[in-house]
């Protein structure tokens, strides 16, 4: 038996992300602000946005936004869209905050050698980290 | 020595209006003017989907990807519905419009003039496109 015809149809679905890819590299706080003293070892200085503190009791950049697994960020690996989602802070939970200054080496994509200036705060303290970005597969700077 | 070349035979539609018998017994030089008219010789162009497209099946749905950045569709895949499932397949290989009629009314319940309609439309479109390529 015969098919029936019906008249030959394309349809072209476009790829469309319906979110960022997770980003491939990580960072670390490298700040050293501590204690009651506002004082930064930041490579270009102080490119923040918004003033850390307020200094009122002991402050430090040596718990978990030093290792760089606790800190998460998304965007496009060509710097778009780049953004700090969040610091999985063991002892406060989940820290929101903001990116504040990417500071690229001139490749114009998010990779090793550059430096990215972010803040976290719990509501009443801020928190200004700034940390290298280590690429977490070096073979594949701009994927996993 | 001869150079070997693939053995292929296609289908032709006959346009020019004489039948099988009358045709076969055209004097050469009659029979080359009729097979040289230009409806002729457009039947004779044979087509074939470019290199840089895979067809798939996935749980009996086709999906085509592009794979080349040629492509004119890139960043996209492409749904085929069954009848052109059919098409894309009979044009994998080098074919002329009228093998891919032939072939389709084989195999579907169509009147040869829809048939060839929408197989001409779908040389044209995809050529526009850059999906389907001619060849000699």
């Amino acid at each position: 038996m015969k098919k029936m015809w019906e008249e030959p149809r394309i349809q072209v679905q476009e790829f469309a992300p319906n979110e960022y890819v997770a980003v491939c590299w990580s960072v670390g706080c490298k700040n050293d602000t501590t204690y009651h003293k506002h004082k930064t070892n930041a490579p270009y200085g102080s490119l923040w946005n918004v003033d850390e503190g307020p200094y009122d009791s002991v402050f430090s950049h040596n718990g978990d936004c030093r290792n760089a697994g606790n800190n998460y960020f998304r965007g496009n690996a060509d710097g778009s869209n780049l953004e700090f989602v969040y610091e999985d802070s063991h002892d406060q939970g989940n820290l929101s905050g903001g990116l504040d200054y990417w500071y690229d080496n001139g490749d114009g994509v998010v990779g090793s050698g550059d430096v990215i200036y972010w803040h976290t705060s719990n509501g009443s303290r801020t928190w200004n980290h700034w940390g290298y970005v280590q690429t977490a597969e070096s073979a594949h700077p701009n994927r996993s | 020595m001869k150079k070997f070349i693939k053995p292929e035979a296609h289908f032709v539609r006959n346009t020019g209006g004489l039948s099988g018998d009358r045709i076969a017994e055209l004097p050469d030089g009659e029979l080359e003017t009729y097979f040289s008219s230009d409806s002729y010789l457009k039947g004779k162009k044979k087509y074939r989907i470019r290199p840089g497209f895979i067809l798939r099946e996935i749980a009996g749905e086709y999906t085509i990807i592009p794979v080349d950045d040629e492509s004119l569709i890139s960043n996209a895949m492409m749904a085929p519905n069954a009848t052109a499932v059919f098409l894309w397949k009979a044009f994998e290989q080098p074919s002329t419009v009228q093998d891919a009629v032939v072939r389709g009314m084989m195999e579907y319940d169509v009147s040869e003039e829809t048939l060839r309609n929408a197989v001409e439309r779908f040389v044209k479109e995809s050529m526009e496109y850059r999906i389907l390529e001619e060849v000699e």
